[in-house]
Order: C-alpha cells, then sequence, then structure tokens
C-alpha cells in the first residue's frame, strides 16, 4: 500500500494517545475513605480478568480507530483489484482515454502513460468485467468504437499517443450520446488520463450539460478515473509561435522563427542543443534557456525565389518523443491588394505609406470615395481601408461577403462633411473635439493578441503616446469596442466574421487636426497585421493544430512533405505533427498545447465536475510496476467509524446494570 | 440538623422528640420487666385480661381457684390473667472505624447517636428502662439497662464521647451480648454489618434463640450502593490501613452484584429469624427513619 501524503504518517504515534490518556488517568486517582471495602476486594478479585480485558479491548480499539484516522487523511492507495472491482460488475464499459501528448511520456522501461494506462485498464477489464461490451472514445476521432476483447485495446491505433489535445467534456457527451442510443445494463464509464487541467477544463460550461445528460440516463452509469501521474518532471517541450517578417536597409527582407522551449520551473538556466531544419538542411544551434517558458528567436536563411520553405525545430528526445519538434513554413510574400479609399488624397496618401512603408506600394489601389466597391475588387484584396460612412445596400452586402471570405476592412471616419447614410449598418456620430490641454488618450487595450498584441521582444505597441484631438462614435452598429480612450469610450472597434474576417473602426483619423495616429509607431504594424490577417485566405501556408483539422487522410492529394519523426508516419490525418500538402496548401500540424501545462487537476476536483454520481478515482504512479491503486481513505474512514461504535457498544451499561 | 453530637445536651433535638414521644415504644413479643409496664409479660399476672385455665396443684393459692368451673365439672381450675410488665430496651452501637463514613453531611455513627438518644428519651419517659453497649474490636461501652433520668443523662455522656474507631468485631460482640442478657429484652443494633452475612445471621438466631426482640438498623449510604466514581480511586480501609487503586468503572457491575447479594441474604436471614430489619439510608431524615419505626412497633 503507498500513500498520496505519506508525511502525515509521522503522525501514526499519536495511535497512543488513548493509552497515554488511559495512564494519565491512572495517576490522577483520588482518595476515598470507604466502608465497603470488603465488596471493592470481592469485586476487583471477580472482575479482574474478564473487565481488563474488556477495558484493554476498548482502549485497543480506540488506538485502532485513531490509526484509521491517522491512515485515511494520509490517503492510502490500495494495490490490487479490490478497489476496482468494489463497484460490481458492469455490462459495458465506455473508456475515454486522453491520447494527448502529455500522455506519451516515457516511464520506467520505455513505456508511455498511455500504455501504461491502456495495459492497467486491459488488466482490470479482464479481471472485473470480462464479458463486458467495450467501446473506445479516444480523445482525438471522438467517435465511440467497438472493442472487440480487452486484450486487443493496446493494439488499436486509437490506444496510442496523438499530438492533439484532450477534451474531457466533449468526451463525456459523445459517451452520454452513445449511451443514449444504445441503452444497455449497468454502464461504466473508465476515464483515463494524466489529469492535466487542459483536457478536464474544469471550469468549462460543458459540465453542467454533461450531469444534466448523465442525470437523464434511464441507465444506471458508474464512473471510473484512472488518475495517472508521474513523478517525474523533467520534460522539454518546444512549441511553434509565429514567423517575423522584416526588412532592414542593410541586410534587406528578414525572417525569424519564433518557439518556446518549456520545461519544469525548477531546472534553472541551462543551455540546450537544437536543430534548425529548412527544407531538409539541417544547422546545430545552442539556446540558453530558463526554467519555466523561454521565448526564442532564431533567423532562417532567405527562401530561394520567393519560394516557400519548409522547416522544423527539434530540441534532444526526453522523456516525451512527442513534444521535441515543430514546424514551420515561410517566405510566401503577402499576397492581396490593399484598397484604400479615403475623401482626402493627402489621407490616401498617408495611409498607403503607413500599409506599404518599405515603397513597394504596387499592391495598393487608391481609390476616390465616389467609386463603387466592386466585387473583382474585393476578390483580390487582403485589406480594404476606408475613410467613410459604411455603404449601404448591395455594396455593403458586398463587403460583408468579402469579410466572410477572411478579409480584413478598416473604417476611419470621415475627413470632411458627414453625409448620414441611414440604411448603413454602421454610422457614424457627432465629431467630438477636445482642446490641447486635454487630449483624449488610449488607455485599454488587448496585449496578449491582435493587432494590438505586444511584439514578439515583449515590447509593447506605443497607444498610450496617441493624442486625440478629435474623435467620432458610432451611433448605430452591432460591435463591441476593441480598445478605449481615457473616458472609457471605444478607441477601436471589432467584430469578427465566420470566415476569419474582421472589420475594424477607428474613432479617429492619422491626420495632424485629428491625432497623432498618422506618426507611425502605431499605425504602420498595426496596419502590417491586418494585411497579414487579410493576405491569409490566399497563402498556401495553412497553419493548423492537430486534432483541430479534418482532412480525409486517405485522400491521394494528401501528402506529408515533411516530418522529423517516423514514427508518426502511421498517423496522417490523425493527429501527426508535421507539414502536408493537401488541396495545393502546405498544411503546417503542430501539436496542441492546451496539454503543455503541467497543471493537473485533483481526484476531488472531478468528483466534484461529475457531482451526484458515483465516482471512483484511482490514482496511480505510473512509475510503479504495480498493478491498479485505488485511493480507499474511504474505507479507513468507515473503518475508524466502526471501531468508534464498537467501542462506545462496549462502554455502553448493560439493561441490568441500570 | 445540628451535627454536633460531642454535647450531650444537644443530642436530642426537642422539635423530633415532641413528635415521635406521641407514638409509644412497644415491644413485639414478651419481655421480662421487674416493674408493672405497658407491654406484655411471659408471667401470669394481675392484669384484667384472661390468660388461660390450668389444672390446681397443691401449693396453689386456693383463692385463685374458680369454684364456678369446679360446681359445672367437679374439678379443680386455677383461671389466670396476663401480667404487664415495663421494657427493657438495649441499644447496641456499632463505633467502628467504618461508621465514620460520611454523606449528606453526617456520619453513620452521629446517624445512629441521635436516633438511638431520641428512643432512649421516649423510652425513659414510658418508665421503660434502657441500656447501652457500644463497640467496635470489643466492648467499649456497658451500661446496664435501667430507667431513671440519672442513668439517661449518663448513656446521653457516653453516646456524646462516641468517636468511630477500631475494626468491627461484631459478631462476637453480639453473641456475647445474646448470652449476657439473660432475661428477654429489645435489642435496637445499629451497625453497617460490613461483615460476613452468614456469621451475622447466626449471631441473629443466636439472640433469638435466647428469646430477645431484635431489631437491627442497617445504616448504609447511597454512595456505597452505586460506586458512581467516574475515574480512578484509591479506596482507603476506613477500619484497617488496606488501601486499593481501582478503576470504578472496571469493577462495578461486579461490586454492585456483591452488594446486592448480600443485602439480599441479608433481608431473607432477617425474615427467617423474625429479626426487625430496617435498611437505612443515612442521607434520609433520622426523624422520619425512627417514626417509621414506631408506627410499625405500635401497630
Amino acid at each position: 500500500m503507498s500513500f498520496i501524503q505519506p508525511y502525515l504518517l509521522l503522525g501514526l504515534p499519536l495511535f497512543l494517545i488513548p493509552i497515554l490518556i488511559h495512564l494519565l488517568n491512572r495517576l490522577r486517582y483520588k482518595s476515598v475513605a470507604w466502608a465497603a471495602v470488603m465488596f471493592i476486594m470481592k469485586a476487583t478479585k471477580s472482575s479482574t480478568s474478564m473487565a481488563k480485558i474488556r477495558q484493554w479491548l476498548i482502549l485497543f480499539l480506540r488506538m485502532l480507530a485513531v490509526a484509521a484516522l491517522i491512515l485515511a487523511i494520509s490517503r492510502p492507495l490500495m494495490s490490487g483489484w479490490l478497489g476496482w472491482k468494489l463497484a460490481g460488475t458492469p455490462d459495458s464499459v465506455i473508456i475515454l482515454l486522453d491520447r494527448s501528448t502529455g500522455m506519451g511520456c516515457r516511464v520506467g522501461g520505455g513505456e508511455n502513460i498511455l500504455q501504461k494506462g491502456v495495459d492497467l485498464i486491459s488488466e482490470a477489464g479482464i479481471k472485473t468485467a470480462p464479458g463486458a461490451k467495450v467501446i473506445v472514445i479516444d480523445s482525438l476521432n471522438l467517435n465511440p468504437e467497438f472493442v472487440p476483447g480487452w486484450n486487443v485495446l493496446k493494439f488499436l491505433p486509437s490506444t496510442s499517443v496523438s499530438q492533439g489535445d484532450a477534451n474531457f467534456p466533449l468526451m463525456f457527451k459523445k459517451a452520454v450520446n452513445y449511451l443514449l442510443k444504445n441503452p444497455g445494463g449497468l454502464t461504466e464509464i473508465w476515464c483515463v488520463s494524466d489529469m492535466n487541467r487542459g483536457s478536464w477544463s474544469p471550469n468549462s460550461p460543458e459540465w453542467e450539460e454533461v450531469n444534466e445528460k448523465i442525470k437523464a440516463l434511464s441507465v444506471p452509469v458508474i464512473i471510473k478515473v484512472l488518475a495517472l501521474k508521474s513523478g517525474t518532471r523533467n520534460n522539454r517541450s518546444v512549441d511553434f509561435r509565429k514567423i517575423l517578417n522584416y526588412s532592414t536597409k542593410a541586410e534587406g527582407n528578414i525572417y525569424e522563427v519564433v518557439f518556446n522551449i518549456m520545461q519544469d520551473s525548477a531546472a534553472g538556466d541551462s543551455e540546450i542543443p537544437l536543430t534548425l531544419s529548412v527544407n531538409n538542411i539541417n544547422t546545430q544551434k545552442s539556446v540558453k534557456v530558463n526554467g519555466g517558458n523561454s521565448l526564442v528567436r532564431v533567423r532562417l536563411p532567405k527562401p530561394e525565389n520567393n519560394k516557400i520553405a519548409l522547416g522544423a525545430v527539434k530540441i534532444p528526445d526526453d522523456i516525451n518523443l512527442y513534444d521535441n519538434t515543430c514546424y514551420f513554413a515561410y517566405g510566401e510574400p503577402l499576397k492581396g491588394k490593399v484598397i484604400i479609399q479615403a475623401d482626402n488624397s493627402y489621407l490616401s496618401a498617408l495611409l498607403t505609406a503607413a500599409a506599404f512603408p518599405v515603397g513597394d506600394g504596387s499592391n495598393a489601389e487608391i481609390l476616390d470615395s465616389e467609386v463603387k466597391i466592386t466585387s473583382s475588387l474585393l476578390n483580390g484584396a487582403a485589406l480594404y481601408i476606408s475613410a467613410g460612412e459604411f455603404p449601404s445596400g448591395e455594396t455593403g452586402e458586398k463587403i460583408f461577403k468579402f469579410l466572410n471570405s477572411g478579409g480584413i476592412a478598416l473604417f476611419f471616419p470621415p475627413s470632411g462633411i458627414n453625409s448620414v447614410n441611414s440604411g448603413s449598418k454602421f454610422i457614424w456620430g457627432n465629431v467630438n473635439k477636445f482642446s490641447s490641454d486635454n487630449v483624449m488618450r488610449v488607455t485599454v487595450w488587448d496585449r496578449e493578441d491582435g493587432i494590438f498584441a505586444d511584439s514578439v521582444s515583449g515590447s509593447q505597441l506605443p497607444l498610450g503616446s496617441i493624442e486625440i484631438n478629435k474623435r467620432a462614435l458610432l451611433s448605430t452598429g452591432d460591435i463591441k469596442s476593441y480598445s478605449l480612450c481615457s473616458d472609457g469610450r471605444p478607441f477601436f472597434y471589432k467584430k469578427h466574421f465566420s470566415g476569419k474576417g474582421c472589420l475594424y473602426f477607428c474613432t479617429t483619423l492619422p491626420l495632424d487636426s485629428w491625432s497623432n495616429l498618422g506618426g507611425g509607431p502605431v499605425l504602420v504594424p498595426v496596419l502590417k497585421r491586418m494585411r497579414q490577417d487579410g493576405s491569409e485566405r490566399f497563402s498556401e501556408i495553412l497553419p493548423g493544430e492537430c486534432g483541430k483539422m479534418s482532412f480525409n487522410s486517405k485522400s491521394n492529394e494528401l501528402q506529408k512533405v515533411y516530418s522529423e519523426e517516423s514514427k508518426e508516419s502511421d498517423i496522417v490525418g490523425s493527429g501527426g505533427a508535421g507539414i502536408y500538402f493537401y488541396n495545393n496548401k502546405f498544411i503546417v500540424l503542430n501539436r496542441a498545447q492546451s496539454s503543455d501545462s503541467s497543471l493537473t487537476v485533483s481526484g476531488d476536483k472531478v468528483v466534484h465536475l461529475l457531482k451526484d454520481k458515483k465516482v471512483y478515482l484511482f490514482s496511480q504512479k505510473v512509475e510503479n510496476d504495480s498493478a491498479l491503486q485505488a485511493e480507499i481513505w474511504r474505507w479507513f474512514l468507515i473503518i475508524s467509524f466502526c471501531f468508534l461504535i464498537v467501542e462506545s457498544f462496549m462502554l455502553t451499561p448493560k439493561k441490568e446494570d441500570l | 440538623m445540628s451535627l454536633n453530637i460531642s454535647d450531650k445536651n444537644n443530642l436530642v433535638d426537642p422539635e423530633v422528640l415532641a413528635r415521635l414521644s406521641r407514638l409509644p415504644m412497644c415491644a413485639r413479643g414478651l419481655v421480662e420487666g421487674s416493674f408493672s409496664g405497658m407491654h406484655r409479660s411471659p408471667h401470669r399476672g394481675a392484669s384484667v385480661e384472661f390468660a388461660q385455665y390450668r389444672k390446681y396443684v397443691p401449693g396453689d393459692d386456693v383463692n385463685n381457684i374458680d369454684w364456678r368451673v369446679y360446681a359445672k365439672t367437679d374439678r379443680f381450675y386455677i383461671k389466670e390473667f396476663e401480667a404487664d410488665t415495663n421494657l427493657r430496651c438495649y441499644f447496641v452501637i456499632d463505633s467502628s472505624g467504618s461508621m465514620g463514613f460520611e454523606s449528606g453531611g453526617i456520619s453513620k455513627l452521629e446517624y445512629a447517636v441521635r436516633s438511638v438518644a431520641v428512643l432512649a428519651q421516649i423510652l425513659v419517659q414510658q418508665s421503660d428502662t434502657v441500656g447501652l453497649q457500644c463497640f467496635s474490636d470489643g466492648l467499649n461501652f456497658d451500661i446496664p439497662a435501667r430507667g431513671s433520668a440519672k442513668h439517661l443523662g449518663n448513656i446521653f455522656s457516653v453516646l456524646s464521647s462516641l468517636k468511630p474507631s477500631g475494626e468491627t468485631k461484631i459478631v462476637k460482640v453480639l453473641h456475647d451480648l445474646a448470652e449476657k442478657i439473660n432475661r428477654r429484652a429489645l435489642i435496637l443494633v445499629f451497625s453497617d454489618f460490613f461483615t460476613e452475612v452468614e456469621e451475622l445471621l447466626d449471631c441473629f438466631q443466636h439472640m433469638k434463640h435466647r428469646k430477645h426482640d431484635l431489631a437491627v438498623f442497617h445504616l448504609l449510604s447511597e454512595a456505597e450502593t452505586d460506586l458512581n466514581f467516574d475515574r480512578a480511586v484509591r479506596f482507603m480501609c476506613m477500619e484497617t490501613n488496606y488501601s486499593i487503586v481501582t478503576e470504578p468503572a472496571l469493577i462495578r457491575n461486579d461490586y454492585r452484584k456483591e452488594f446486592n447479594a448480600y443485602m439480599e441474604r441479608m433481608k431473607q436471614g432477617c425474615r427467617e429469624f423474625h429479626v426487625d430489619y430496617r435498611k437505612v439510608f443515612i442521607e434520609e431524615s433520622y426523624d422520619k427513619t425512627l417514626a417509621n419505626f414506631l408506627l410499625e412497633r405500635a401497630r
């Protein structure tokens, strides 16, 4: 037997407390002058044997009760199958299998956590539910899969580690849906997990729905959670962040890959070797990393003739082979035009200069405010910038179509007289002026993500230095604030569209009479980010997360063109990271990052999430060779109570004594 | 209730005496006294109550021949009448160490002394004679039965001087007393009787054999019957130096069993030998105990 909190066993000598109290009581006797000593003597003689045995038995029970209580709070784990067996024999078993990357950590003799879990589950199934119908729902495919027998479980592709993440609320929903369609007798849901917090999403509102659905089931359901815990924390992982592309006068166009190396925060500073591979040419580098997360930037070779280059960053193998490589593709020039439409030629020129700071303005389409926007114009555009009213009618619909297809649109207030278009879905309000000693400033913006996010190096965009003298807010429109001024009113509005397109409204103009936004430090990177976002729809590079993209893995068009890890070749299309060529696009699949976190959920939390259900928690240290371990503190608590109840019965005087 | 019994003038509470003196103290059987009194004598005497006829034998006073019977039967018969006599009462008080056991603010010995003082006063008032025997490991005081006020003063002096001490030798003392008191008398014994019950019953049998009217006041405390202590106690014997440390909870059941068996045997033995047995808890007031005793005697 092992314990989750073994240090509490130091309190085990406390079980001697009843004896100490007894001895102290014996020492603290009081003296009484007694007349009927003859009866005391007779009673002492006759009661010595039985009463003493009884007294010592009571003491012994008290000691056992205290010892059981201490053992209970030490949270003992019982080896063997007794704990698993205690819940009875089910008619069917649904296995929810966490195949996330974290489950790929190798333990002991080379077996990873998932393999260990599957072995334990198979063994448990053979011993406790040999005739049960077995269904597997794995975290990657989420489809209920019938398993013909416990012995074949570990040979199934759906029981191997993937590079996707796990979503237990969703897996539970799938399991319940299966049970609704296939009701049976006593059903058990067995969860195999490393208890990663990202996999269990304890704050997800979906748990409410899961509980409601389980409650509505006509069949009784017992949930058993096999919590696999590893004492090893020396894993190191690498994940791709982004490709930086900027130009300098001296070197021209420069590409850098930014990736994050994560290791245990207690690991401290160290220098690790890594392999940068671009178009199958490997370069060895060494980088310094800290404990925890370390963002690393590595300059990439210039792609030849503007061709897309494929690459990977690989760190040395460690206990988890599934998180040591990340993939990227770069070199593709920004595609798509920038349409700039303003009623002011100076403003048009300024916006063009901001959108193309190095002078490559060939992709700019500058239109007069009177020109009607056509579908053909928008079809080739990545970004549409307009200083004026949002168009109504047919033109407005075209812009919505453009946004739904992934385009980006930015609207500024009209610099001239505002002609109110009552049919428009977004209407500018009156222009507010601020005195020079009371200029409006930007105070709130999202530094984590989006067009105002901090740079990769961590420096923030100087939005705080923007001084706004004139501002026009939207008077009508279903749109949310994206950043706020010091008076709490919007600086930018933003609306997402289904095809990754975005509609922005800026409440001031980059003109000196309105604000100093035209100075450059904010407008240039913002327009560049918008242009990058808008040109993604033309890109031949499609980034994605393992398990989140679905494509027909049997299609002849699917080719894995770049992968460092040959072992994943068998899971192409079902979660293996790498670069694929599919439908004339390079699909760069990197592993899901939600399972990278070392944060875990406790067993109690899981029991709480599945409230009102019969949940049995079985904790297992994967380093242990022993079979399944179950937390049995409740039994010790019950035993402790039983001892106390027996003790109280023994202390209760008999009827004839009363 | 005043607890001071060292002053002989305080032994009798006048209020208690006033209440109890209305009740006569009667002997249940025949007693042999020296003077005429209110108690029945085994001898024939001159009372108005007819006793029996018996055949004339030479030597009988011819004046006692019932001539009417002679006229009818032609035989000589003597007509006899009951004799009334005074009562001789002996109070026997156990003054051993165990009688010092206190409960409710009074010791067993104090309880006995106050009871004896009141009863002695009542008896002397009704022209009976009272004697006092006090013992522990031997007979400490032996005052013969007399009925004068001076004699009562002597008894009170002895009572006020009693202190609990020594070991009980009640069996020997009672046997001795049974032999020593050669005429029928009322004997009242005040003790806790903590000795072997069979030996004690032998004493009672002996006394009854000597035709004494025997009443025993078994002085007990509720604490002694219950043994209600919640932690370890060192019980120190009040008569010897013996002491024992024990857990009352451990022995309580057996103690009660032993105690109840003893009490049951005591009651049964007393019934068997026609001894007037009185279980007295010293937590109760002594005047109530005495009132019950006198009332039952008067019936």
